[in-house]
């Protein structure tokens, strides 16, 4: 492009003539990088990501009065415990009956430590 | 066998109680304890748990069952 203040042919990438040094503005928005910067869509586009890419708006954040969006319930800890806890509780009683089961007083005589002999005739 | 078993029931008398169970009759006693072979041993203490079960006629494993639930009681 064509420096308006020394009329020499310098780079319309840069912000300054090369030649005088001189600012050079620009007429056009659309050589700007950044849409949001630029404010060239205007609000069509709406609210950017919260990304770094996009420095020229931030994250819009609730307004006062406003309720926060709650956070998932995966990320608290009670479903995890309530979890743990049903698991304990089959276990132990699969257990407890299972010891219960097993325990057959009414063999015994007088008590005493008894063997069973299981034979058949054949 | 019934040798041996008698032998170790007059031996441990008084201590261990052997009681002979035949398996084709009673059905309902061999399914509890889950008998699939015989001879079977079962050893119970003395709140009625089993505190072990041994297949085969290996007298000597069966006679120190015996002598450990006669020294528990």
């Amino acid at each position: 492009m064509i420096c308006p203040h020394c009329g020499k042919n310098t780079s319309d990438m840069v912000r300054e003539c090369e030649w005088c040094g001189s600012p050079i503005e620009k007429e056009d928005n659309t050589s700007s990088e950044n849409p949001y910067e630029s404010n060239f869509l205007g609000d069509e586009i709406g609210i950017p990501p919260s990304d770094a890419a996009y420095p020229g708006r931030e994250t819009r954040l609730p307004e006062k009065g406003e309720p926060r969006q709650a956070d998932p319930f995966y990320t608290k800890p009670w479903p995890y415990a309530i979890a743990i806890a049903i698991v304990l509780l089959v276990f132990g009683g699969f257990f407890l009956l299972k010891g219960k089961e097993e325990s057959k007083p009414g063999l015994l005589v007088d008590n005493l430590p008894t063997v069973l002999y299981f034979y058949t005739d054949s | 066998m019934e040798p041996i078993v008698n032998g170790l029931e007059e031996k441990y008398k008084g201590k261990v109680e052997t009681k002979k169970v035949n398996a084709s009759s009673e059905y309902e006693l061999s399914n509890d304890f889950e008998i699939q072979y015989v001879p079977t041993f079962v050893f119970l203490d003395s709140t009625g748990a089993t505190v072990d079960k041994i297949v085969g006629t290996n007298t000597s494993d069966i006679e120190k069952r015996y002598i450990l639930l006669s020294g528990s009681h």
